[in-house]
């Protein structure tokens, strides 16, 4: 029985779905999720989001949340989510060198940590887009 | 009596401003199916929120017992000074909208008043913010021009706000006041604890299914420890709750403007139906003057 797979961002719901493994980024390094995972609440940290595998895998930049395990529902609550396919990669550039221009020169502590903050989710949409592109991954539904 | 020519002036202001605010009401139509929209795709965030929220403080909350707190947002502290967030829209020509919520924080800040325990305010929207400036609360902080779709990014702050004045003891409760969107024609004032956060009850789904399947418990792993999953799900969930009734104000401020609009054109169409009529008697009585003048003028020659 595969997983049944929520997005949800605070803004709307992303995606429904079952996939047969979930591979997320936390904050403490990749899990991948199979069915008959034990429950489980973990924070992701911005970073790619797979689910399921071969032709039928989706690709997604995650820009940080929770995931939550239970019962063969993985739930995700994202901060923001973006399909591999829709990310507009010169936009996602624009924003890494953006960040790391402003990662150079800002001084307080607070421009340092939303700097990096975008750096982390530029380069996250980015390495999503990459690998979505490398495998040729047909286009989910 | 008003001649002619005055009534045809009046007519034609009437009409312009009929025009005017057929336009608004039309714009308002649409906003509102999109704000409203956006207020449905918001509510799976926030119910499943709450929902983990309640799962891990309940769960933690027992496994840790009474020693200490889990997290200073959920800390219920006595209470000696309360901060009210009060949202309404930065523009008018919305009926009772702004009035009536402006009226429900008043009246909740002068019984906490009444009560010894003094308010602050931070207030979202133009209209709250002069309504403000006729009493002697003080303001914390004001938040104007967040715009028609208000993005989480624009209404951070204002949780962050209250977020720092609760941990900093400048506030020992908050509550949020907006106007409900009930219905197109009702919109509700609507007075809501903010802060601190109170954890719902863990859900009976979360135990239940849970032993159904062989070898699990209905205790979640956390990763990492309860505490800092807290840290960063309790603030959040308070940005989102702000969210929220933000977006439930852009959803009542449109709706009330298209009614507003809707009435205000029907009025127009009204007194233009009148002042036809007027201008149409007006217009007969200067015949019949003539006519008279006319035809007596024409009698006194002919005699």
């Amino acid at each position: 029985m595969p997983l049944h797979v929520e997005i949800i961002a605070a803004e709307q719901p992303i995606l429904t779905t079952d996939a047969e493994v979930v591979v997320a980024t936390t904050v403490s390094g990749q899990i991948s999720v199979l069915p008959q995972h034990e429950p489980l609440l973990t924070l992701l940290a911005p970073g790619e989001l797979r689910l399921g595998r071969g032709a039928n895998e989706v690709l997604l930049a995650l820009a940080g949340g929770y995931l939550e395990v239970r019962d063969d529902h993985v739930t995700i609550l994202a901060d923001a989510a973006e399909r591999a396919e829709d990310i507009d990669m010169a936009r996602a550039e624009r924003a890494r060198d953006r960040a790391t221009a402003r990662l150079r020169e800002s001084q307080s502590s607070v421009d340092v940590a939303r700097a990096s903050a975008a750096l982390a989710r530029a380069i996250s949409r980015l390495k999503a887009v990459d690998q979505f592109r490398s495998r040729g991954v047909t286009r989910a539904r | 009596m008003a001649t002619g020519r005055e009534i045809q002036r009046r007519m034609r202001s009437v009409r312009n401003i009929r025009q005017i605010t057929k336009a608004m009401e039309l714009i308002a139509v649409t906003r509102l199916r999109r704000a409203q929209q956006r207020v449905l795709a918001s509510r799976p965030y926030s119910s499943k929120m709450r929902e983990l929220i309640g799962e891990i403080a309940t769960q933690a909350g027992a496994n840790a017992g009474d020693d200490g707190m889990l997290h200073p947002l959920l800390e219920r502290r006595p209470v000696t000074r309360v901060g009210v967030v009060l949202i309404t829209s930065d523009r008018g020509l919305c009926g009772a909208l702004n009035g009536n919520t402006l009226r429900a924080a008043l009246q909740f800040s002068y019984r906490q008043q009444n009560g010894g325990k003094p308010v602050e305010f931070i207030v979202v929207g133009r209209k709250g913010m002069l309504g403000l400036r006729h009493t002697d609360f003080p303001l914390k902080s004001e938040f104007t021009a967040i715009g028609d779709y208000p993005s989480m990014v624009k209404t951070n702050p204002v949780a962050r706000v209250a977020i720092q004045a609760f941990l900093a003891g400048e506030i020992d409760e908050a509550v949020i006041v907006f106007p409900k969107f009930v219905s197109t024609l009702k919109q509700e004032p609507t007075i809501l604890p903010l802060l601190p956060i109170d954890p719902p009850p863990a859900s009976s789904k979360a135990s239940v299914p849970g032993q159904a399947s062989a070898g699990h418990t209905g205790d979640l792993l956390h990763e990492p420890d309860p505490r800092t999953l807290l840290s960063q799900l309790l603030p959040r969930f308070v940005e989102v709750q702000v969210y929220q009734s933000i977006l439930e104000t852009v959803a009542s401020e449109f709706s009330a403007r298209m009614v507003a609009m809707r009435n205000a054109t029907d009025n127009a169409t009204e007194l233009i139906k009148e002042l036809q009529l007027g201008y149409n008697k007006a217009r007969q009585a200067t015949i019949t003057r003539e006519i008279i003048e006319v035809s007596s003028g024409a009698a006194a020659q002919g005699r």
